[in-house]
């Protein structure tokens, strides 16, 4: 959150999306609301496979991921500190 | 050859000129009674258009309801701030990655609410998780 508050919503060259993996919308909510989170969120249920998950978030891949894409959704870094060195 | 390099040269200067383009608006109560003309501008309650090359200012109730919601994001479009991936909201909404972001909401209270894309940045952090 510190991060996000810091280097990221300051910074108008990046946003954050967060892409909830939670297939229940109310234990969603009910966490984006707990933890007071600023962000744009997708719920599970809009995210687009093909353009959203299957290039960028493999199967097997773990949570939390991070990837950063341009504005076209070509992929320029991947993992959080990579994605923070490309901040900083 | 020559005829197409005129009818681009045509297009470019409209588009350099602003010129919009003619639409066809219908009545809110019959939906048989239409007419084309051009839209200028709106300030919510009122609509001005271009008529036969006359200007005309009518009420917006007065047309119908895909009328008014089409007016209403003429006006947002005016609004929209261009981020510092050069594109408006609206532009970006029409790429294949901006239709996938398009559903994005933001808390507010206790619930997610449609939010949309203030500004388009660069570059976008995809943040994959779950509240388990």
């Amino acid at each position: 959150m510190e991060t996000y508050k810091n280097d990221i919503a300051t910074n108008k060259n990046y946003e954050l999306v967060h892409l909830s993996l939670d297939r229940d919308e109310k234990a969603a909510s009910a966490w984006g609301a707990k933890e007071s989170m600023p962000w744009p969120t997708l719920m599970n249920e809009d995210i687009d496979s093909k353009v959203l998950r299957t290039p960028y978030f493999p199967d097997r891949m773990g949570i939390p991921a991070y990837v950063m894409v341009d504005h076209t959704g070509k992929e320029v870094a991947r993992g959080k500190q990579a994605i923070m060195d490309k901040i900083k | 050859m020559a005829m197409k390099r005129i009818i681009i040269t045509a297009s470019c200067l409209l588009a350099t000129l602003g010129l919009a383009e003619v639409r066809t608006w219908t009545s809110a109560t019959d939906p048989s009674k239409t007419f084309e003309a051009e839209f200028k501008k709106s300030d919510g309650k009122t609509v001005t258009v271009l008529r036969n090359r006359h200007t005309q200012k009518f009420k917006l109730s007065l047309l119908s309801k895909e009328d008014q919601e089409w007016v209403k994001a003429e006006m947002a479009k005016g609004d929209e701030k261009v981020g510092t991936s050069g594109l408006s909201p609206s532009e970006f909404a029409e790429t294949d990655f901006g239709k996938a972001l398009k559903k994005v909401q933001k808390i507010d209270g206790k619930k997610y609410k449609k939010a949309g894309l203030e500004e388009v940045p660069k570059f976008f952090i995809l943040y994959y998780s779950a509240s388990w």
